[in-house]
């Protein structure tokens, strides 16, 4: 997997790179709009992150011209810019999603996977395993060693959440955005709330505890063994 | 680029305004002495004219009564008793001999020989010139029932002395224009710009200085120039009142994050001073905590500073109060079970409103996450909704300790939180969020006490 990461910072550069290569991508990056263009345009990635504010050519212009040379890469958004018309302008340029600065790394990781599975193969219907936790996405059967577990709306769609980024760690944005469909961060505990009581339901009465909290940036769900 | 200070441009202006304004008064007197001039010869040409005519009328009045004798005494009474301007007569027989002559001194001059003379009759006139004589003679004549010839004349000599003066005073008269058109233009154009140079003078005295705080006195005349210094005050509101909002903006924020910074630095260096490895985990962890806290913080400051100055942009599009009211709810009904909290909604169902979905669920959130906070366990917090003929509104009340009067001015303050939560998790920023959203809404929020009789009572209105 191959992504290219547009970013005139080269410290954010340097980061960012360095833990998606850890996670096994390879990464190029350009530090202004034209490389970047010129890069994306070879078409060779599977993703591309891209900073808005950038010397040369900016982001939403490199943006728009890779649509208009028809590069349909997907386009993760990077910018300091949180106001909600600047998101609107991203995603309507042709962004597949868009993260603010300063941004929590493991949830680009996350988002980027996202992407990039987006394009791939379907596993929707898949049935999903993290130790001996299965969830069944047709029948939404959730089952712990066996034993059928009753959940909440809620509590279903965080685990299925947590179980699809099995090892990665998601945080409360992510969560918020995925289970109540919140783009903003609305200062609420009520993540944390909702990952206790799903807690409750699959780890409460097992000796090997599937969710854990990192702390600072979110929840992992991970076979500890 | 050519630069002009305000110094030359006005003095430019002054220049321009007062030569406009001594040309047209030049202009406007040169008019006036051309239609005088030729109104006065018109006039002296009509009058010699008609004392011509009555004068010949006269003679041959006295000629018909008395003969040559008459006209000739008739003649020498008028030069006595008359006495003032001189004229001329001349009474030619039938034959061209010459009955009687009056002419006054210096006019024999004149070619009275001139056989034009001879043609003249009533109401037709003839005007000798002579060179080296400055003025000339006017004449007319009549031709008398038994062939003797009746001419009188007068000479220009009045009128061309008085066009001569009128001539040489017009100069003068000029002069006084102009100097009158000049005086008058510097003293317009002064006071005509006198304003604009204030107002150059206090824009030079601001880029200097950058003192915004005072204002320029308006004239009071309500022309242009009035309304100009009218605008530029109110300019200067505006642009100090967004200056004083950023100033008190980064006030808050410096003092707010110097916290978490206090914090970070803590954490760190003590866990740098202790060096083993669980420290220094926990450590990071904290860092990381606190940079996010310091993260959201500017967000909302940010936040609320633009929406306080009116430049946050709201999407506003038509969207559902109780819709979004009922989606909030949801939300925090998790954190409410926690405590063992009812979250009640009651709403009339659909309310239609035009707004920013995103800012009205950041509102909502912020009353009901405060009044879950301020409930205790087992308490009940209520969220209505209601729609009247033009405002639309959402109410939370919870069994809090309430707002005391004291402080419910306050509450809105930035940054101010009631002594009874210090401690509890949030910025302080909650409800003057609320506040400056749903005044960037064209809303108002007030507060109450709610109907179990101390709880706090919010209620946000927005119109429709």
């Amino acid at each position: 997997m191959k992504v290219l990461l547009v970013e005139d910072d080269a410290e954010i550069a340097s980061f960012v790179s360095k833990g998606l290569r850890e996670a096994g991508y390879g990464v190029d990056v350009a530090l202004d709009g034209d490389f970047g263009l010129e890069r994306a345009r070879s078409g060779l990635y599977d993703i591309v992150i891209l900073d808005l504010m950038l010397p040369g050519k900016d982001g939403l212009t490199v943006l728009s011209e890779m649509r208009q040379a028809d590069i349909q890469t997907p386009v993760l958004i990077l910018s300091a810019r949180r106001s909600v018309d600047d998101r609107v302008k991203g995603l309507k340029a042709g962004g597949d999603d868009y993260l603010v600065k300063p941004f929590v790394f493991a949830e680009l990781l996350v988002r980027v996977e996202a992407l990039i599975r987006r394009g791939g193969r379907a596993t929707a219907a898949q049935e999903l395993h993290v130790a001996d936790l299965s969830l069944d996405p047709l029948t939404r059967r959730v089952a712990r060693d066996g034993e059928d577990i009753e959940l909440q709306p809620r509590e279903y769609a965080l685990l299925e959440f947590l179980m699809r980024n099995a090892g990665t760690v998601v945080t409360k944005t992510l969560i918020l955005e995925k289970v109540w469909g919140y783009d903003f961060d609305p200062q609420t505990n009520v993540v944390d709330v909702l990952v206790s009581r799903l807690r409750s339901r699959i780890d409460k009465d097992f000796p090997v505890k599937l969710i854990r909290t990192v702390r600072g940036v979110g929840y992992v769900m991970d076979n500890p063994r | 680029m050519s630069w002009t200070t305000p110094g030359s441009l006005t003095r430019r202006i002054n220049v321009r305004l007062t030569l406009l304004v001594t040309l047209a008064a030049a202009l406007a007197s040169l008019a006036v002495y051309g239609m005088l001039l030729a109104s006065l010869l018109v006039g002296f040409r009509e009058q010699d004219r008609a004392e011509l005519d009555s004068r010949l009328l006269s003679y041959w009045a006295a000629w018909q009564y008395g003969g040559n004798e008459a006209v000739l005494q008739r003649a020498a009474e008028d030069v006595k008793g008359h006495g003032g301007r001189p004229f001329l007569l001349i009474l030619d027989g039938p034959n061209g001999e010459m009955l009687g002559a009056l002419v006054p001194g210096g006019w024999d001059a004149f070619d009275l020989e001139n056989p034009a003379l001879q043609m003249l009759y009533p109401g037709t006139y003839q005007t000798l010139k002579e060179d080296g004589i400055s003025y000339s003679l006017l004449l007319t004549g009549a031709e008398l029932d038994d062939g003797s010839r009746l001419m009188v004349g007068v000479s220009t000599e009045n009128r061309e002395f008085l066009l001569r003066m009128f001539q040489r005073t017009y100069p003068l008269a000029l002069g006084v224009i102009v100097v009158a058109g000049v005086l008058v233009g510097l003293f317009a154009s002064r006071r005509l710009l006198s304003p604009i140079v204030s107002l150059n003078a206090e824009i030079d005295r601001i880029i200097v200085t950058g003192e915004l705080g005072r204002r320029l006195e308006s004239p009071g005349t309500g022309d242009q120039m009035d309304v100009l210094i009218g605008r530029y005050n109110r300019l200067l509101d505006q642009v100090e009142s967004l200056i004083d909002g950023m100033r008190e903006t980064l006030d808050a924020v410096a003092h707010d994050l110097r916290t978490p910074l206090t914090r970070l630095r803590g954490h760190a260096e003590l866990a740098l001073a202790k060096g083993d490895a669980s420290e220094y985990e926990e450590a990071l962890a904290l860092v990381v905590e606190q940079t996010d806290q310091a993260g959201a913080l500017l967000s909302a400051l940010m936040d609320i500073a633009e929406a306080e100055q009116g430049m946050l942009h709201l999407d506003g599009e038509p969207c559902d109060l109780g819709a979004l009211a009922s989606e909030v709810c949801d939300l925090y009904s998790f954190v409410a079970e926690e405590k063992n909290q009812v979250l009640q909604l009651s709403s009339p169902g659909s309310i239609p409103i035009t707004g920013d979905p995103v800012r009205i669920r950041q509102i909502l959130g912020n009353l009901i996450d405060n009044a879950v906070k301020y409930s205790p366990e087992g308490g009940r917090v209520e969220v209505n909704c209601g729609i009247g003929e033009s405002s639309c509104w959402v109410e939370v009340a919870d069994e809090g300790p309430g707002v005391p009067e004291s402080e419910a001015s306050k509450i809105f303050d930035r940054l101010y939180r009631g002594d009874r939560s210090r401690g509890s998790r949030g910025l302080g920023l909650g409800l003057s969020m609320v506040k400056a959203l749903a005044e960037a809404h064209g809303g108002t929020v007030s507060i109450g006490t709610a109907a179990n009789g101390h709880g706090a009572l919010f209620r946000v209105e927005f119109p429709v």
